[in-house]
């Protein structure tokens, strides 16, 4: 009995010797909702980071401290040779410590985007507090300009940011996407663009941060931006479920709003003695949210006639979308990769070595094929004069 | 070091020889003194021993005018009515017996009666409420059951209330407990072993059980058990708890005790053995298994859909109950990744202003949550709802806006007392409630790897314990998959044929399976096998 007391109390002594040394209260932490990387001129990367502050979120009442001002969160940047220089840079002027667990966007300026983004995927995969399931994304101009916004909905511009990023009018590209994409041979990346538009006729016009399309990379260099119909058409290549708001002028009088919700893309390669050939074959379907003029949806024959018009939208939109791709001498669709699955042996011998180069003589069939699975809850303008036909 | 040792077995020997003199100060001594065939002998001899006793009443008459005799009981205990009706008997008592044999077998109108030849068997008897009989020249005395005592009605039990089922709870009186078993059971099968343990306090304790079901040998395990306790006195079923438990350092009960005749009744059937204790309602039954103190009697009396539900959600509670603050701890101090951004910062706003450490904050809380619930309990139910008032207020509400407590601490705390408020058996509450503290303070050390270390340990512990034999996590480990119908989910009655199959048990059989099987097939019974009218009756003979 005595010798089991002994021993327990030993061993109740071990616990406090082996002390708490990763221990670390929350409010000893700064959480890093969002960083920006820029390229400052003398070649040294910018650091910034957006860091909310709980003493400002209107916590508990009565004492706290917390720095003054009106809004919860602090911008603070610093420049070093290297992403974690600067970050160990500006840690020497914080007095929590910088945790990356909570960041959930990575912005990264044009500028740096067009040196290159392939040496950020070793700062963010070397630790396991920094997360490859952060959102990646191009900024116009200058990304510490973006966390200079202020959403009116969100509490932090990250929070939109991220929100933007995951929202159904974006495709669905994290950091893992992109660096798998970066890795593979016979493709190019693409990264959502985003900027900074000023509210219109707000009372208080606030800086709000709106999608632009995608960036457009060659190996890990930026070199152009899929814009409105370009992106939607790259949308539909890359069998990415997107919603695309599209308008379709059917006649002169009439126009149509339809929304594209739901689709999916078959891309075969042929590999024929003449070069290579990819039909490219998507379907999608829409609904009307708006129709001015009066055009009777209850008739096959006007459905099948916007059918044929949102074909045709497709069509262009993907012509686009591949012409961009040849200009800029970039497979942002992973084309290479169609091939190389294909015919493995014939894409090492042939392709592989300069393959973006291929793509400028491959053929594209395009089908589509669209289905309008809704026309609303109404047929025609329900204050069309004269009642409904 | 040689004088501490003499000194310890000097110390040894003088208790030694106190336990013997306790001893024979009263059972042993009066075991070879027996019935003096001169009245005035035994009259002297009572008056000695109970000298100074004021409630204890000798009473002298004369049988038929005659023959010289005494009464003796304790006032208070016996029936008034019924003794003067006796000695009314007796005193015009014709014939001239004068042997107790003939005044017990002819003349007595007393159903309980019996006889007795050392002062031992006498007294006990007459001290726990029967009424002494000596007459002259008789060496033999009777004792008559003319019982009377002042006793508590019976009334709902207040720690096992239930919104469907019995609402009578055992009351102090040990007859009136085993006789509300009987009720439930009417069966020559019940049995009820009586013992007296307690040397100063000779109480009655009754070991109840199903003959032909439960195992005999766990039946002579338990009165074993019982037969070695040696002490003064037995107050309350729980000082016999502590002595024939398994384990006697573990935090868990293995050793159920209930208010409830039902919830006897139902173990009893269960191949179980309860032990009444007289001056006490509450009634501990062997062997006890962990998945009952989740399990409480209304679960049988309710639907087994609602019955299923709510195991789940007490099963959910158990954990929370047991994790919810250390969890709190290791989170925010070691694995703030773990929580959602959002959510983190709304935990990290309400802390920004705390000058505690969240484990400190953690203990702070939930020990003023056990001195609230400590002080609830132990005042008048008057003051009880001011003391609630005051807790809620004062240290929820005030703590949180002066900034000493957070908030989401207050959840913590709310929702760890909540859980375990969900704990049918109190007894197993009381181990988690325990275990609590511990594991926030592993939690503070290692963060979830403490949590993990913890709940490994505990669940190595409960699967080393033994209730009489039986494993304590059965029926999950060992496995008995029979068994989990009635653990995992409340199984319909009509499905359970079988008794538990981890308890040693004898007849396993609980009901006939040709009912379940029809009502499985039919899903109900919907009126198939009994015939209604003549007709029916007519069309099966044909």
């Amino acid at each position: 009995m005595k010798r089991a007391i002994v021993l327990i109390v030993l061993l109740l002594a071990v616990l406090p010797l082996g002390g708490c040394w990763d221990r670390v209260e929350i409010n000893d932490l700064a959480f890093i909702l969002t960083t920006a990387l820029d390229l400052e001129k003398n070649g040294q990367v910018r650091y910034s980071v957006l860091v909310p502050l709980p003493g400002q979120m209107g916590g508990a009442t009565g004492g706290g401290g917390g720095t003054a001002g009106d809004k919860s969160y602090y911008i603070d940047s610093e420049t070093g040779e290297t992403i974690r220089e600067a970050q160990a840079k500006l840690q020497k002027r914080m007095s929590r410590r910088m945790t990356l667990a909570h960041r959930r966007t990575l912005l990264v300026g044009e500028e740096m985007a067009q040196k290159g983004i392939r040496e950020l995927f070793d700062s963010t995969a070397r630790t396991p507090e920094s997360r490859m399931t952060t959102y990646l994304l191009v900024t116009r101009g200058k990304a510490y300009d973006a966390l200079q916004a202020t959403p009116k909905f969100e509490r932090f511009p990250s929070e939109a940011i991220r929100e933007l990023a995951k929202s159904k009018t974006v495709m669905d590209i994290n950091m893992k996407d992109v660096a798998l994409e970066l890795s593979l041979p016979g493709g190019d990346t693409v990264v959502p663009y985003i900027g900074v538009a000023s509210s219109q006729k707000s009372e208080k016009p606030s800086l709000e941060v709106e999608s632009l399309g995608y960036a457009q990379f060659r190996g890990d260099r930026m070199i152009g931006v899929f814009e409105e119909r370009a992106a939607a058409g790259l949308a539909w290549l890359k069998n990415q479920r997107q919603i695309i708001t599209a308008t379709l002028p059917i006649s002169d009088n009439n126009t149509l709003t339809v929304r594209f919700s739901d689709g999916y893309n078959r891309i075969k390669t042929r590999l024929g003695p003449d070069g290579i050939t990819f039909d490219i074959f998507v379907h999608s379907s829409a609904k009307v949210i708006e129709s001015t003029g009066y055009i009777d949806l209850s008739l096959p024959k006007n459905t099948r006639l916007i059918e044929q018009h949102m074909n045709k939208y497709i069509q262009q939109a993907i012509e686009l979308t591949i012409a961009q791709m040849k200009k800029n001498r970039a497979d942002s669709v992973q084309f290479g990769t169609y091939v190389w699955r294909s015919n493995p042996k014939r894409w090492e011998k042939q392709y592989a070595a300069d393959w973006p180069a291929g793509l400028q003589q491959a053929r594209f069939q395009i089908k589509t094929e669209s289905t309008l699975a809704e026309t609303g809850l109404i047929y025609e303008n329900v204050a069309k004069p004269g009642g409904p036909s | 070091m040689a004088r501490t040792q003499s000194r310890r077995a000097k110390e040894t020997e003088r208790r030694e020889t106190e336990l013997v003199k306790l001893d024979f100060r009263f059972i042993q001594e009066l075991r070879s003194v027996p019935i003096f065939l001169e009245l005035e002998q035994n009259k002297t001899y009572l008056q000695r021993v109970f000298s100074d006793c004021s409630d204890f009443v000798i009473r002298e008459f004369r049988i038929e005018q005659s023959l010289a005799a005494i009464l003796l009981f304790v006032d208070g205990m016996v029936n008034t009515e019924l003794l003067n009706e006796t000695m009314k008997s007796l005193m015009m008592l014709e014939g001239g017996e004068e042997l107790i044999d003939g005044i017990s077998d002819m003349t007595l109108p007393v159903s309980q009666i019996q006889k007795v030849d050392n002062y031992a068997d006498l007294l006990i008897s007459v001290l726990g409420g029967d009424t002494g009989l000596i007459v002259e020249k008789n060496n033999k005395a009777l004792l008559l059951g003319v019982r009377g005592m002042e006793k508590r009605s019976i009334n709902e039990p207040d720690t096992e209330a239930v919104v469907r089922g019995p609402r009578e709870g055992f009351v102090e009186n040990l007859r009136t407990n085993t006789s509300m078993i009987r009720r439930k059971l009417k069966t020559p099968r019940l049995k009820m072993k009586p013992m007296t343990i307690g040397r100063e306090s000779n109480t009655n304790v009754v070991v109840t059980y199903l003959d032909d079901l439960a195992d005999p040998a766990l039946v002579e395990e338990v009165v074993g058990r019982l037969e070695v306790i040696d002490i003064d006195a037995v107050l309350e079923s729980g000082y016999l708890e502590e002595f024939i438990q398994d384990s006697a350092f573990s935090p868990f009960p293995q050793v159920q005790y209930t208010e409830r005749p039902d919830m006897v009744a139902g173990a009893l059937l269960q191949g179980r053995v309860g032990i009444l204790v007289d001056g006490t309602p509450f009634v501990l039954l062997v062997p006890f298994v962990f998945a009952e103190i989740l399990q409480a009697s209304e679960d049988y009396y309710e639907r087994f859909q609602i019955s299923t539900l709510i195991r789940w959600l007490r099963y959910t509670f158990l954990l929370l109950s047991l994790l919810t603050p250390g969890l709190y701890v290791a989170i925010t101090t070691y694995h703030q990744d773990l929580l959602p951004t959002t959510l983190l910062l709304s935990v990290a706003a309400a802390r920004e202003a705390i000058p505690f450490p969240a484990v400190v904050e953690a203990l702070i809380m939930e020990i003023t949550f056990e001195a609230l619930r400590e002080a609830g309990i132990r005042l008048p139910k008057t003051i009880g709802s001011a003391v609630s008032i005051l807790g809620a207020l004062v240290v929820g509400q005030a703590a949180v806006q002066a900034g000493i407590v957070s908030a989401p601490m207050v959840i913590v705390v709310s929702i760890t007392g909540i859980a375990s408020f969900t704990i049918p058996r109190f007894n197993g509450a009381i181990a988690i409630r325990m275990l609590r503290f511990p594991i926030i303070i592993a939690a503070s050390l290692f963060g979830l790897f403490g949590i993990m270390i913890s709940v490994m340990l505990i669940i190595g512990h409960m699967a080393s314990l033994r209730s009489f034999g039986v494993p304590y996590l059965s029926p999950v480990g060992p496995l008995s998959s029979r068994d989990l119908k009635d653990v995992v989910i409340r199984a319909p009655w009509w499905t359970m044929k079988n008794r538990p199959s981890y308890m040693p048990i004898q007849d396993s059989l609980r009901q006939s399976a040709k009912l379940s099987d029809s009502i499985l097939e039919h899903a109900g019974q919907k009126g198939h096998d009994i015939p209604h009218s003549e007709e029916a009756k007519g069309a099966e003979v044909e």
